[in-house]
């Protein structure tokens, strides 16, 4: 396949809190005008604009593309909104480097925006609605149940314990102590998360991430543009993205296999034979902490079942063999949905560059890789950054 | 039935009945809260300016949507303007009819390059012309909350 | 370009500080009503469960049973061929024991927790979970794999919807 070759130059982000006082669009203007200042552009050198942002339920604004426009950088500009649920923050860049590796731009502005907060008595009410109108909102689910059902079923197959699940939690709150955007930093340990509220059994309260406001945006150019902006361009070199089936409950939850497909396109695109040793560094979504292991192993990271033992070997710390989520993740840094998957992507663009500050992995890492996963626990999005 | 058969016995077809049960609870956001702060407590409108692209911006923005560039300043306009378009409003959202016809406009802001969407007051619905000058017309400040609705419409100047 | 280099956007605020006029604000509550259209899977789904039965769909080519029943294949891409009763028993196969409403509210003291589950009904293909809940049954006593049968509304209460069945409950094999 004949494209551009595509780079990430810059990147913006803005605080992960509970309620920001901030409009959705005013989020969306700090985090872009950042990335544009981080690598010296202006909205002149843009050519095009990607937003990604979650359901407009969340923030009660219907079209919330349209919305977001102006503070996207979207004034006069072709501007396309892109949407898979909690995968967004991931697809929104993949659907960034399509219009520039398609070669019709040579930069594009990608913008990922949320504000939860609008929404009462809780966020999680405007969730009731992606179950089945009939066959299965009448039940009264709230959106736990289809994480407590799937991790009881993937502790069940695999043998996995809580306490070894909890150990996620207390890593990516501890990694996220180190983030400047953090809203959940914090110190606990696996006792901590077991002896919190229990939500939904499997699930307590220390197991989930919390419901956020932020914004995240990256700038992305073509191989002979990136070259003249920065002398550390980050290069796309694999996307891929997948869903399964809307009928979730028919799903082997035990295994994503949606997330292993897009994982393959992506690795096939980028020349991967061996994800386990040329993936150097990963963000898997971790919007709940058993996610993280679930998604290893979707990923092709860790072998069926066996991603707890890398993680009770501690090689997916910080300074292990194989860092997860070294951002602290959506369970440490916050979970503005659209924003979180493009916070993913800008924790291993600033890895790979070296310039995560006090989060930077050892090792001048070279490959990674951000995943994010949504929709109704269906999609799979994936892209492959190497420097 | 296959896919490309059709029924015509409506009372075969049932449906199911639902919402979606969330409310919302918005912040104005800094560009607005100190628009509607100055309405609300001094009364004045409250413009912001782009000089790169030479744009001013009312209600106040804290960036401009052109070049993305941030707005750290306000000042304040007259809040008077120029009707720009209008339409005579005779039914209510439910469709239902109204009392009394209502005149909505757009509004050429002076010193801006913005226009505001509310009702004409003080003007019968065959007196308004586009490009007619109007002025705003406020609540009490005891009645102001900060909010459009401080502004009760524009009438002729 | 560490982060920390940067002031970085988003002014947290309490909830308190709406009630107390510290930030201006504007409440709405959409009146978002619908009334979906059931189709022909669905109406006849419906329509079996207010008889006591639970029905499905098959396709001829991937032989699969289905439910919810579908009028389309979405592995084959085609439409489906037969309905097929199946049975109102299965097995659990994963579940949860929540403490939490729809709203993140928590549920009353001394309230039972819901007990949602994928429940495997025999007679359709394997896999075919669909999700319910459970009763007659203490939250520690739920098994993973556990046979269960429906309990039912009795005929005059029930109106043609999932609830017709009021959740499904032990039994032994």
């Amino acid at each position: 396949m004949a494209y551009q070759r595509v780079a990430i130059v810059g990147a913006g982000i803005t605080k992960f809190v509970r309620r920001a006082q901030e409009t959705g669009k005013e989020l969306a203007f700090q985090a872009a005008k950042m990335a544009l200042d981080s690598c010296g552009l202006t909205m002149k050198d843009i050519e095009c604009v990607s937003l990604g942002t979650a359901p407009d339920a969340f923030d009660g604004v219907h079209m919330k593309g349209e919305y977001l426009a102006d503070g996207s950088g979207g004034w006069r500009k072709p501007y396309m909104r892109h949407f898979v649920g909690g995968g967004t923050g991931v697809f929104a860049p993949i659907h960034g480097w399509f219009h520039v590796a398609s070669g019709m731009f040579d930069t594009c502005l990608v913008v990922c925006s949320e504000k939860m907060s609008s929404c009462h008595p809780h966020p999680q009410g405007a969730f009731k609605t992606i179950f089945d109108h009939t066959t299965e909102q009448p039940l009264n689910p709230t959106l736990i149940w289809i994480f407590a059902l799937e991790m009881n079923r993937y502790m069940q197959t695999y043998g996995i314990t809580k306490e070894e699940i909890a150990l996620v939690s207390v890593k990516n709150k501890k990694n996220a102590m180190d983030h400047p955007s953090a809203q959940l930093p914090m110190e606990i340990t696996v006792e901590d998360v077991l002896n919190s509220e229990v939500l939904a059994w499997p699930v307590n309260r220390l197991d989930i991430s919390p419901a956020s406001d932020g914004a995240a945006a990256i700038v992305l150019a073509s191989e002979h543009v990136a070259k003249r902006i920065t002398d550390k361009p980050v290069w796309i070199d694999g996307v891929g993205w997948n869903l399964d089936t809307a009928y979730w409950a028919t799903r082997d939850l035990a295994y994503p296999r949606y997330v292993e497909k897009a994982a393959r396109m992506a690795y096939e695109m980028a020349g991967i034979k061996e994800p386990q040793k040329e993936i150097e560094i990963a963000e898997p979504y971790d919007p709940f902490d058993y996610k993280e292991l679930h998604h290893m192993e979707g990923l092709l990271l860790a072998d069926r079942g066996k991603a707890v033992e890398m993680l009770l070997d501690g090689k997916t710390q910080r300074d292990g063999d194989r860092p997860m989520c070294p951002s602290g993740g959506a369970l440490g840094v916050g979970n503005p949905i659209a924003a979180t998957g493009l916070m993913k992507v800008i924790e291993i663009f600033l890895q790979l560059r070296g310039e995560a500050g006090k989060r930077q992995v050892p090792g001048n890492p070279r490959c990674g890789l951000a995943q994010a996963w949504g929709d109704l626990m269906q999609v799979g999005t994936v892209v492959v950054l190497r420097r | 039935m296959g896919l490309t058969e059709r029924t015509n016995r409506n009372v075969d077809l049932t449906y199911w009945e639902g919402e979606i049960p969330v409310n919302y609870v918005y912040t104005y956001g800094l560009g607005l809260e100190a628009f509607f702060r100055a309405l609300k407590e001094q009364g004045k409108f409250l413009a912001s300016r782009c000089e790169d692209c030479g744009v001013t911006y009312l209600p106040a923005r804290v960036f401009c949507e052109r070049c993305l560039g941030k707005l750290e300043t306000t000042f304040a306009v007259p809040g008077t303007g120029k009707v720009y378009a209008y339409t005579v409003v005779h039914r209510n959202v439910d469709e239902s009819p109204k009392e009394e016809p209502v005149v909505l406009a757009l509004v050429d802001m002076d010193g801006t390059d913005c226009r505001f969407v509310h009702y004409l007051t003080g003007v019968e619905p065959g007196e308004v012309k586009v490009g007619m000058a109007v002025k705003p017309v406020l609540k009490a400040k005891k009645d102001r909350k900060g909010g459009i609705e401080d502004i009760v419409g524009f009438a002729p100047a | 370009m560490e982060l920390e280099r940067f002031e970085l956007g988003a002014t947290h605020y309490k909830e308190s500080d709406l009630k107390e006029g510290k930030l201006l604000s504007l409440p709405w509550t959409p009146n978002l009503k619908y009334a979906w259209d059931n189709g022909v899977a669905i109406g006849r789904y419906l329509a079996e469960l207010k008889e006591g039965r639970i029905i499905a769909r098959k396709c001829n080519k991937c032989r699969r049973i289905m439910l919810p029943p579908r009028m389309f294949c979405e592995m084959c891409w085609r439409p489906t061929d037969e309905w097929v009763y199946v049975k109102d028993t299965g097995r659990v196969n994963t579940y949860s024991v929540c403490y939490v409403n729809w709203d993140a509210s928590r549920i009353k003291k001394g309230e039972k927790p819901h007990l949602p589950a994928v429940i495997e009904i025999d007679g359709a293909s394997p896999g075919m979970g669909i999700l319910h809940l459970l009763g007659e049954v203490e939250p520690e006593d739920i098994k993973i794999g556990m046979w269960v049968r429906a309990v039912w509304k009795k005929p005059e209460e029930r109106e043609g919807a999932i609830t017709d069945i009021l959740y499904f409950k032990p039994v032994r094999r």
